[in-house]
């Protein structure tokens, strides 16, 4: 059984000092993401690049405190324990990243393919009611420098979502998107909450934090360095 | 006193550089003994691998196989001739083509060839942050992209070379017939080639296929994924692998050549 309350995400106190200009640091990070959950983190639209995928994925240590998935510290997981943890996370990051070797439905595959064992009619299958479902009618099969960079960030949508992941980590999910493609990723997010699935939403658009089901989650805002929870009618 | 600290400065980077390979080929070959280094996705890339480093390359080696098998006929011709030796003909093509010309053509073959292309696209793949979208999925780009490519180029390598050793064995007797050189019997070339054969020259042939291999894939591999980001170091990367992949195959090449004949 499966406990709903199991805490899939958690920062304790972390502080992450960046190494290069190009990422932002912050002190202070403090959350904790159940099953099911939602967080959102607002950051300012001119602020640089901010690990906080790198961090909840492991990728990244924290400067100071602990992330822990599934209750383990990333520190302590052995190389493999990794993998397979991350092979729970689905990830939309900020700068769209497909293999290009493969094809579109390929990359999207991949994750599911590489982790588990079920059948590729099977992840085909999810992987097309899920492109429905964000407002596409088909997951191209070509490379992805053939398809238009929008419907490219949509489809990164269903790559993140497919398998039922522990986790999504959205980070700006929405940019460069479709027009309404707000309202999809939302509708997408909705489903993948009641299946079990804890969602870190990170952007800095307003329109983002106008969708209906963002009253449910914890915001928090990352200001001058600093981590802030905000109370919900602040948002 | 400039000399000499640049000299011992170059020197450390080379031994660090010689160290670093051997580690990650080490680790490559710890993780390959692993069940977790061989989920569905991994066995296609090495599949992938073999296609294009070995059957799409069939077709060139065959080629040059060809022409080495002329060329041998042809100089053993001049030569075997003078001394009245043209029944040693399948002596020579063993020494020639079987313990020195075939694995190291191959290998170069397969360096220019596939070598390039690995280090290419992985440092593309590094540059355009695809390794980092790998690794964020929780698929190890040691496993997915460096084993895989190991796995690929060795076999590529090993059957390549088998190929053109035969094939320019065959043409060289086809060659040889047509100039009137050396047996004319099918049966007495095969055996004539096949007894110089001994039991250290299919070690050496081994060795000098699998070796150079796997150090041409981790070479590449190494080179293609330690860039730190900029489009412009690729070019340098896929130089630098060729040169070390070149360097790499000449020395075990030696190596092997040398204790084979201890």
């Amino acid at each position: 059984m499966t406990d709903a309350k199991q805490t899939i995400l958690r920062f304790e106190a972390v502080d992450y000092r960046a190494s290069s200009e190009s990422s932002s640091s912050f002190t202070g990070a403090s959350l904790a993401l159940a099953r099911g959950g939602l967080a959102t983190v607002h950051i300012d639209h001119d602020s640089e690049h901010v690990p906080l995928a790198d961090l909840a994925t492991g990728l990244l240590d924290p400067t100071a405190g602990r992330v822990l998935f599934g209750e383990h510290d990333w520190r302590t997981m052995g190389p493999f324990e990794q993998a397979a943890a991350r092979g729970r996370i689905g990830c939309v990051l900020e700068q769209p990243s497909w293999v290009s070797s493969l094809g579109v439905l390929q990359n999207i595959m991949l994750r599911e393919r590489h982790h588990t064992r079920r059948p590729d009619a099977e992840i085909a299958h999810e992987a097309t009611q899920l492109c429905r479902l964000a407002g596409l009618k088909s997951i191209p099969t070509v490379r992805p420098d053939r398809v238009r960079s929008r419907e490219l960030r949509m489809l990164e949508w269903v790559r993140a979502f497919l398998g039922n992941p522990a986790l999504v980590i959205l980070v700006f999910p929405a940019r460069d998107a479709l027009s309404g493609a707000c309202t999809a990723c939302a509708q997408l997010v909705e489903r993948a909450r009641v299946a079990g699935t804890a969602v870190l939403w990170i952007s800095d658009r307003a329109e983002d934090w106008r969708q209906p089901m963002m009253a449910q989650g914890d915001h928090f805002q990352i200001k001058d360095e600093r981590w802030i929870p905000l109370n919900r009618e602040d948002v | 006193m400039w000399l000499v600290s640049r000299t011992g400065a170059d020197f450390i980077a080379r031994l660090h550089t010689i160290c670093r390979t051997a580690a990650v080929l080490w680790a490559a070959l710890r993780l390959m003994v692993t069940r977790e280094a061989w989920p569905r996705t991994v066995r296609e890339q090495i599949g992938k691998q073999i296609l294009f480093t070995g059957y799409e390359a069939l077709g060139l080696t065959l080629l040059i196989a060809a022409a080495v098998g002329v060329s041998v006929v042809a100089q053993g011709q001049v030569w075997l001739s003078r001394f009245g030796q043209s029944d040693m003909l399948g002596s020579l093509l063993i020494a020639v083509i079987f313990r020195e010309a075939g694995p190291l053509l191959v290998n170069f073959l397969v360096i220019a060839r596939s070598g390039t292309a690995i280090v290419t696209e992985l440092a593309t793949m590094r540059v355009q942050g695809q390794v980092r979208m790998l690794d964020i999925q929780g698929i190890d780009p040691m496993i997915y992209l460096v084993i895989s490519r190991l796995i690929g180029v060795t076999i590529s390598v090993v059957c390549l070379t088998m190929f053109f050793i035969a094939f320019s064995l065959g043409v060289g007797f086809l060659f040889g017939l047509s100039m009137e050189v050396g047996t004319r019997d099918a049966i007495v070339f095969i055996e004539s080639v096949l007894k110089p054969i001994r039991f250290s020259d299919i070690v050496s042939l081994l060795a000098k296929t699998i070796l150079p291999g796997l150090l041409t894939g981790v070479i590449c591999c190494v080179e293609g994924l330690s860039i730190q980001g900029l489009s412009t170091e690729v070019p340098q990367a896929a130089t630098r692998a060729v040169v070390r992949s070149i360097a790499a195959l000449l020395v075990v090449s030696a190596l092997v050549s040398l204790l084979a004949h201890i």
